[in-house]
């Protein structure tokens, strides 16, 4: 495989975030490290979502799963957090197994309903189950490591979106397209559209996990009114609209902007933030409905066409 | 031995008898013809060929084996393959790309892209359609899109193709077009087809054999100058004498 200008591009951006701690002052890190938090979520949803258009509405449930995995074996078992993630992305892949295997035989609206009704189910489920806090959750002790949360959750996002690079470039890639476009088209032509999917499925639970995981290890706590808020799913369908769906940089994009509207709409509106990302959800769905990169990757396609 | 066959083909949808019995072979290098009225499960057939439906009684076997409990993918991989009655392009993707795809996947799973794509370019010149090749499939018309379901088809390599319609609705110089590509594609790549068609011309330059379908039964069968005369074939089809 050939690798393309916007792998050496990719590589650079994720350099100079890698540097971000000793560029910018200690409160800015923490705000990048919130940020890439919320771009691990997005990358993870693109997975499945971005990729064949199976809109999961639960994604929040993956996050959830790595959030009680991470503090659960910290706590009870008093390992230091870090260790515990590989058994976070493990079970995060485990769930994503069982449930991709039932639900993505549904389509449209009906796998959209089914991931949502398991989000819902499981909140329930967890208020209780004794051992996981019921209502009132859990909460654990942590050192304040910010670099360590930060190169963590920075090393998630950086493996997501490198094989998110790969996936768009293989072959697998264009039997992703074709399912999207027309999934028994795909199939009439020979392609397992189930095994992709499931596979595509289990990658983006196991990253929802880690980064739920590393968002309960930087916030010491997992409440489940707050960890199972279907506001999560909806921000995280938010970024990859408006960043361009699938594409190898528009979740991160669309997580900034987003991160950066609620960041700043909270203090200004508050609980204003979910009406204007509703908003922009809109405007990029008119006018821009491929996102930000989609968008502007069709633009350069056409200015090479008419340049040549 | 005959390349397929499927034997006494039942399907029932609700209340509706679709299929009742229906029994076709094919050798290879053939040609078959599928006509029939509207409803008479022609295009049922095909779909429970190619593995799409199930059928609820009988046996198809495609080279001896039998495929009617394998996936429609699995039976692609096999080289049998179904076009659609509506074309059914992958919309975003260029034409290259649509025909790429049924290389790196269809019967012959090239994992090579490069190798894929010059193989895609191949079949391009077969159907005349170089250039078209950086066009969105989304932008062509309704001929180009079905000659590029067709395209799709060959690319994967099949060994027997189902057309299910393929040459409904072009104008006649694009029928004479699409009929003479199929007649040069088939001999240069030995394959084998069933023609599910409405366009008699099509039907009688290409088939080798034809079968007659009315109601979900096989109401004849043979060459497709006799199937003309046939009396049952008139009445339940034609309505007045062929030509």
């Amino acid at each position: 495989m050939r690798l393309t200008v916007s792998f050496y591009f990719l590589i650079g951006i994720l350099f100079y975030i890698s540097i971000t701690p000793f560029i910018f002052s200690f409160s800015q890190t923490t705000l990048i490290l919130d940020l890439l938090i919320f771009a691990a979520l997005a990358y993870s949803i693109n997975f499945i979502t971005g990729m064949t258009g199976y809109v999961s509405f639960g994604h929040v449930f993956f996050m959830a799963v790595g959030s009680y995995t991470l503090v659960y074996m910290s706590k009870v078992f008093n390992l230091y957090p870090l260790f515990t993630i590989p058994l976070v992305g493990l079970i995060g892949a485990l769930f994503a197994f069982v449930i991709g295997y039932i639900t993505l035989r549904f389509r449209g609206v009906y796998f959209a309903l089914s991931t949502l009704v398991i989000a819902l189910a499981s909140y329930y489920i967890v208020l209780v189950i004794p051992a996981l806090g019921a209502n009132e959750g859990l909460i654990f002790n942590v050192r304040f490591e910010p670099l360590i949360w930060f190169y963590t959750i920075f090393s998630i996002v950086a493996l997501e979106a490198i094989i998110t690079y790969f996936i768009n470039h293989s072959r697998t890639g264009y039997a992703i397209r074709a399912i999207k476009d027309d999934e028994d088209a795909a199939i009439a032509l020979g392609i397992n559209s189930m095994r992709i999917k499931l596979i595509l499925f289990i990658i983006s639970g196991t990253f929802g996990a880690l980064a739920g995981g590393v968002f309960a290890w930087s916030t010491a706590h997992v409440y489940p009114t707050e960890i199972f808020d279907l506001q999560f799913s909806l921000q995280m369908l938010a970024m990859i609209l408006i960043g361009g769906m699938g594409t190898v940089f528009g979740p991160f994009i669309g997580a900034a902007i987003v991160y950066l509207l609620t960041y700043y709409l909270i203090t200004i509106l508050p609980n204003g933030q979910l009406i204007i990302i509703g908003l922009a959800v809109i405007l990029v769905a008119l006018f821009v409905p491929m996102g930000i990169v989609g968008s502007l990757r069709n633009k350069i396609k056409q200015i090479k066409q008419v340049v040549e | 031995m005959n390349l397929l066959e499927a034997l006494d083909i039942r399907k029932r949808f609700g209340g509706v008898q679709a299929l009742d019995g229906v029994s076709i072979s094919l050798k290879e290098n053939e040609i078959l013809g599928l006509i029939g009225p509207n409803g008479s499960g022609k295009t049922t057939l095909l779909n429970i060929i190619a593995g799409i439906l199930k059928p609820d009684w009988g046996v198809i076997k495609y080279k001896g084996i039998r495929i009617d409990y394998l996936a429609p993918q699995q039976i692609v991989s096999l080289g049998l393959v179904k076009t659609n009655q509506i074309p059914k392009p992958f919309n975003s993707l260029t034409v290259k790309e649509n025909i790429a795809i049924a290389v790196m996947y269809g019967a012959r799973k090239i994992k090579n892209q490069k190798q894929a794509f010059d193989e895609a370019d191949r079949i391009l010149s077969y159907i005349r359609m170089e250039n078209k090749s950086d066009v969105l499939a989304s932008h062509l018309t309704v001929q180009e899109k079905k000659k590029l379901e067709l395209a799709r088809a060959l690319a994967t390599g099949a060994k027997l193709v189902l057309l299910d319609e393929v040459f409904a609705g072009l104008n006649p110089d694009e029928l004479k077009e699409n009929i003479s590509i199929f007649a040069r594609v088939r001999d240069e790549l030995n394959i084998s087809a069933i023609v599910v068609e409405h366009v008699m011309r099509a039907i009688f330059s290409l088939a080798d054999k034809v079968v007659v379908l009315n109601e979900g039964k096989k109401i004849a069968e043979g060459e497709p100058s006799d199937i003309i005369n046939e009396p049952k074939v008139i009445e339940a089809y034609l309505g007045i004498k062929y030509g």
